[in-house]
């Protein structure tokens, strides 16, 4: 107990420290390459299993969706406004990959606009990530939300939210 | 000795009451019997008895032979127990024999009800999985419950001429005879889905989606209650099912993909649409609703509403309930014509939609004026700290008589 | 152990003896009368009276918390109790009516009657025992505390996260509700450490299990229950104090977290809580009905191992609480086969009782009437409970009235019914009065009446649709026709008024029995086992001295004898059997010393609960007197040096020293 009485009172380790000042793991690095901090040790199971409103599988480097609920697989799906949403993604394709959550943009306090991007980390075949949505709003005419795999052309699920 | 009268006389005191006992239990009995099976509800609109679809009548059948069965073992008990009590009763008979028991009659009496349940058993069985089939859906429709209303999604789906998502709350209409499922979820805490004559319940959950088969023989307005406990307005917190015929669906689905039309310039209709652009669309969204320089307006429940949402009012007269179903947008007397309508005329009745006539004035004006008066929901800003301002429900908007009367105009043309 | 025998070396009789005087300032309590006295009691007697009355006065609480919401559902739209107040009010009726009258009035008894029952003078381990009954009492305190600390819980008894989270719940009352029921679980596993150390190490000389009393048995099966299913809840409330009081995200939606795992932690233990709600009854009345029929418990290793069943199959059966939670089919259908497995030991235990009675000398005392009463209620409460293991069915029935009228008749009609039958039955043991008859059949007949006109129409009202937990029900869901729902919520809530007599008639029972109450002989029933084989109330060592048991129903077995004919004929009296115990008085009989120890430790608890809540320095300071009061304990050796107790010379009264 003393031990760990004197250990808290030295303070968090060196390296942790400074991770935290400079945001290391808590910034979401959502491109094709591999992130030094964000994708380091990857999760590479999700035990959600009966809370899971889609999976969203990486087959042969095709993306689809299959839906809870609804049969055969989808290239789009509706998701209620302002309700967390579990996405599980599965990469079943050879090769580290991850996806990423495009949901239009937001306003900053001082006026400026931010894209709002939200990605699992990059994991190899066989591995799978838990994503949970949460849109605010519908998206804006002719800009829709979705869901694509940097690295890869051409693949997108389109989130519709009504 | 003072041991043995001190039990006598209190044995034999009893026993002067055994013969008045049976006159009076007989009595209680009787009365009760009759009470009970005279004494149920016509036209329980949330029934359990009463299906009205296929899933409904699923469960029906199972149930109703397992009632008959318990009830039967009820009534023996009873009588067993009834029969021992005037025929054992203390005659001053000498002390009975010491018996232990009967293995054999244990064994038996225990064996019997275990092959009654084993049956009972196996039926449920089946019935569970036939219940939880999916493959042979026909519609989906998406729910999702909030604190205090239940929210529809209809993601496109062509061949119901479903071209673009439609989104609408409280009554959930669906072709009758057609298997809908619907995926339902939660914004907040749990909920439940529950329309008694169509399906038995399931729970919304937050961040889980659920399947629940809802399907109705014919058309028609079916009851239903949130039934898991979600807070304060739980009890406020109610649905209906309308089941049109398929032409008819098709005609709603039609209306509710008409654009969005305003109101005519200089009119009391146009001057609340003002009214609802500078109050209503904080939270609630009129889909196509633009504003002068031709931007289109998107609410903003999420940074208002601690839920994040708040009902889409797009074709609000074509429904006819409002609050979460707590409340009527027809007057009685309207109300009564389309509850009551047979299976024929109830789809024209329901698709001719709430008009000025028909128009509930008292409780949507009360609910313009105060509605944390009319439904409990915490909407007080004083009470909000743990929600960082974000509301409840609807909060009092402070709104002037003058611009409840423009904005009752203007909810009146949104057909 | 607590309780040592050695032989005298000295013919002192009356040594008055003092404790050690090395603690100065903290010497041990001495008085045997007085308030003090039963403030450090650690007597197994005095504890079940304080417990059995503590009870009682919640009992009253949540019967007021009752009649409120009945009176709130009378009419459609009521204005008793507005929508904040209501959920309140329903989630500390059922709070209070479970956790703090039938599980401590069921602790009150084991206390009272195990000991006796087993012919032993006390438990294993006495300052347990009283650190128990101090805990639940500051439990129960603490959580009523917060209807004066801005508001009462108001999640339900379930309480179903999300809702109970700090977000949808910002009020203190739950973080009194979780804490409150913490302190409550430790008294309670206390408890049960210490009934199931007694029975299994401390029966009389011959008393093999299978010739145990039936009443100690269902409380052991209760014991080992309550053993397994309270460090789940433990686990649950943790989980839940911790969201809201430390920003944990066990329960948050938005941080990935599951709601249903809130509902399985809860039903793993709320399942056997039913079945330790139960049991105890169960086993009451197991004893009242042999004795008013004059003939054997029929079928008692039948009724042991059923109870036995129960438990054990309690706990396969808990996710039929969530068969519309969506578990998915298998879990469903799963569920489903082992609930209805479930019903066949409890339909043994009807046949038992049943067939008791059946061919006996039924003598009609109130706690016979009881008894009698529970067979035909529980059967109706558990046939509905049958049709709830369908569960298609169930899936309309959940969350009705439907619900609430099976749980009340098999809780109210079965548990409650269990210990008034427990409380006519052993009154005069434990008060020596005999509580009056002619009152007593009022109080039985108002409460049959009034509980089937509350509970009876409440069927009716769930199958035809209203659903529970609602402040107000509406007109336009009520149906139509003079028996429509509104006839029904109106009759009901009428019963509930009649009940309410039917209690208060008891509650007059008790004041007039006090005044005037008729003295009882010593074995007014004529009872059969062996708690009747001592004074009353019992000497405070019980047994002069210890009894070697030779059958079942010991103390009958000693009064009757079966003649040549077979007959059974009485060879001795009640007042024979206890001389021939007093007559071979042990030399030496020693007993535990009362102690401060147990409710300063039980006192530090809900500090550190207010510590938790508003400020963690008083928390500290709550854990420094727990620390303290530990320490205190664990240097005190059990019994005062020197404290000695005398048998008897006579059968007079003795003096009890120290």
């Amino acid at each position: 107990m003393a031990a760990g009485i004197a250990g808290a009172g030295l303070g968090l380790r060196e390296d942790l420290a400074h991770a935290k000042e400079e945001g290391h793991y808590m910034h979401q690095e959502c491109g094709a390459e591999k992130s030094k901090y964000f994708d380091k040790l990857p999760l590479e199971g999700v035990s959600a299993t009966s809370s899971v409103d889609t999976h969203i599988d990486l087959i042969d480097g095709k993306l689809v969706a299959s839906v809870q609920g609804i049969a055969g697989l989808q290239e789009t799906i509706t998701v209620p406004r302002s309700n967390p949403t579990n996405i599980v993604f599965r990469n079943k394709t050879d090769g580290e990959y991850r996806l990423v959550a495009s949901l239009g943009s937001k306003m900053l306090t001082d006026g400026v606009k931010e894209d709002v991007v939200h990605c699992t980390q990059l994991i190899p075949q066989g591995s799978e990530q838990l994503l949970i949505l949460n849109i605010p709003k519908p998206a804006e005419a002719g800009k829709p939300f979705t869901l694509t795999v940097p690295g890869l052309t051409g693949q997108s699920i389109e989130v519709i939210v009504p | 000795m003072r041991h043995q009268n001190t039990t006598e006389h209190v044995t034999s005191g009893v026993n002067r009451l055994a013969g008045m006992r049976r006159r009076v239990v007989a009595a209680v009995s009787g009365v009760a019997g009759a009470m009970f099976l005279a004494g149920c509800a016509t036209n329980a609109p949330q029934d359990t008895w009463q299906p009205k679809g296929p899933n409904a009548k699923i469960i029906d059948d199972l149930q109703k032979p397992v009632f008959a069965v318990a009830g039967i073992i009820g009534v023996i008990v009873t009588v067993a127990v009834i029969v021992a009590v005037f025929k054992f009763r203390d005659k001053g008979q000498p002390i009975p024999h010491q018996s232990h028991g009967n293995p054999a009659l244990e064994i038996t009496l225990t064996i019997i009800p275990a092959l009654i349940l084993t049956v009972v058993g196996v039926f449920t069985f089946r019935t569970v999985f036939d219940l939880a089939k999916t493959s042979d859906t026909e519609m989906i429709i998406n729910v999702t419950g909030q604190q205090w209303w239940w929210e529809y999604d209809y993601p496109v789906q062509n061949e119901y001429g479903i071209t673009q998502p439609i989104i609408t709350s409280g009554q959930l209409v669906i072709p009758a005879g057609t298997k809908v499922l619907l995926r339902q979820t939660s914004r907040d805490v749990i909920h439940s889905y529950w329309i008694p004559a169509l399906n038995g319940k399931r729970d919304a959950v937050p961040g889980r989606v659920h399947l629940n088969r809802i399907e109705a023989d014919k058309p028609g307005i079916y009851a239903g209650q949130c039934t898991e406990f979600c807070g304060l307005s739980h009890a406020n917190m109610r649905m209906e099912a309308v089941a049109l015929s398929k032409a008819d669906f098709a005609k709603w689905v039609a209306n509710q993909l008409k654009p969005y039309t305003s109101p005519a310039e200089n009119t009391l209709a146009k001057e609340g649409e003002t009214v609802f652009m500078n109050q209503c669309v904080r939270c609630h969204q009129v889909n196509g609703m633009k504003r002068a320089d031709g931007t289109p307006v998107i609410a903003a429940p999420d940074e208002n509403m601690v839920s994040g949402a708040a009902p889409n009012l797009s074709h609000l007269m074509s429904r006819n309930t409002f609050a979460g179903a707590t409340f009527d947008l027809l007057n009685k007397s309207c109300r009564e014509d389309v509850w009551t309508a047979d299976s024929e005329s109830f789809g024209d009745k329901y698709l001719s939609g709430v008009n000025e006539d028909c128009l509930n004035q008292k409780d949507l004006r009360g609910w313009l004026r105060n509605a944390p008066a009319m439904k409990p929901m915490y909407a007080n800003p004083a009470l909000l700290t743990s929600t960082g301002g974000k509301y409840r429900g609807m909060p009092n908007l402070g709104l002037t008589e003058a611009d409840i009367e423009k904005l009752v105009a203007y909810l009146l043309t949104l057909k | 152990m607590a309780i040592i025998e050695r032989s005298i070396t000295s013919t002192e009789v009356f040594s008055v003896a003092t404790p050690s005087s090395s603690l100065g300032a903290l010497k041990r309590p001495v008085s045997s009368t007085g308030w003090k006295s039963w403030l450090f009691t650690v007597d197994h007697k005095k504890l079940g009276i304080m417990y059995s009355a503590a009870a009682l006065f919640f009992f009253i609480v949540g019967g007021l918390e009752a009649v409120l919401i009945r009176l709130q559902l009378a009419a459609p739209n009521g204005k008793v109790l507005n929508a904040d107040l209501y959920n309140q009010m329903f989630t500390m009726h059922a709070t209070t009516m479970v956790f703090l009258f039938v599980m401590p009035m069921a602790a009150g008894l084991a206390n009272y009657f195990i000991p006796l029952q087993i012919g032993a003078r006390d438990v294993a381990f006495p300052r347990i025992n009283a650190f128990s009954f101090w805990a639940f009492l500051f439990g129960g305190i603490f959580l009523n505390l917060a209807w004066f600390l801005g508001g009462a819980a108001d999640g339900g008894w379930f309480m179903y996260a999300p809702n109970s989270g700090p977000i949808f719940s910002p009020s203190h009352g739950i973080d009194f509700w979780a804490l409150g029921l913490q302190i409550t679980g430790i008294a309670s596993l206390a408890g049960a450490v210490n009934l199931i150390t007694t029975v299994l190490n401390m029966r009389a000389p011959g008393m093999s299990l299978m010739r145990m009393p039936i009443f100690t048995w269902m409380q052991l099966v209760v014991q080992f229950l309550l053993l397994f299913a309270v460090p789940v809840i433990t686990v649950a409330l943790f989980l839940l104090s911790f969201q809201r009081n430390f920003g944990a995200t066990f329960f948050d939606v938005s941080a990935g977290a599951d709601p249903l795992l809130w509902q399985h932690l809860f039903w793993i233990f709320g399942h056997p809580e039913v079945y330790i709600l139960i049991l105890p009854s169960f086993g009451v009345i197991s004893e009242v009905l042999p004795v008013f029929s004059r003939k054997p418990l029929f079928g008692y290793p039948f009724v042991v191992f059923s109870g036995a069943a129960i438990g054990f199959v309690g706990w396969g059966v808990w996710a039929h609480h969530m068969f519309a939670s969506g578990l998915g089919p298998v879990s469903v259908a799963v569920f489903s086969i082992s609930t209805m497995a479930i019903a066949v030991p409890t339909g043994v235990k009807i046949v038992n009782w049943t067939m008791t009675i059946w061919g006996g000398k039924l003598q009609f005392t109130v706690a016979m009437k009881f008894a009698v009463g529970l067979i035909v209620l529980f059967t109706i409460g558990g046939l509905s409970g049958v049709t709830h293991s369908v569960a298609p069915s169930d899936t309309q029935q959940t969350d009705t009235y439907y619900i609430v009228a099976h749980f009340h008749y098999v809780l109210f009609g079965g548990a409650i019914f269990g210990l008034f039958s427990g409380f006519y039955y052993w009154w005069p043991k434990v008060f020596g009065k005999l509580l009056n008859e002619k009152l007593g059949n009022w109080n039985f007949w108002m409460m049959v009446i009034g509980m089937n006109m509350t509970f009876g129409p409440m069927h009716i009202l769930g199958l035809q649709g209203q659903p529970r937990r609602m402040y107000q029900w509406t007109e336009a869901r009520a149906g139509e026709g003079f028996f429509n729902l509104a006839f029904w919520n109106m009759f009901a809530s009428i019963g509930s008024l009649v009940l309410t007599t039917g209690v208060l008639l008891f509650l007059i029972n008790i004041v007039i029995t006090a005044r005037n109450g008729k003295v009882a002989p010593l074995d007014p029933w004529d009872a059969r086992s062996l708690e009747w084989m001592t004074t009353n109330p019992p000497k405070e060592h019980n047994f002069d001295s210890i009894p070697t048991i030779s059958h079942l129903d010991e103390f009958f077995h000693r009064k009757y004898e079966e003649d040549a004919n077979g007959q059974m004929v009485k060879v001795k009296s009640a007042e024979q059997v206890l001389k021939d115990l007093e007559d071979n008085a042990d030399a030496h009989i020693h007993m535990p010393s009362p102690s401060y120890w147990p409710i300063v430790l039980a006192a530090g608890l809900p500090v550190i609960a207010f510590g938790m809540i508003y400020s963690i320095p008083i928390a500290i300071f709550g854990g420094v007197i727990v620390l303290f009061g530990c320490y205190g304990w664990a240097i005190e050796p059990s019994t005062a040096p020197d404290d000695d107790f005398d048998p008897p010379v006579t059968t007079k009264d003795v003096v009890h020293v120290g």
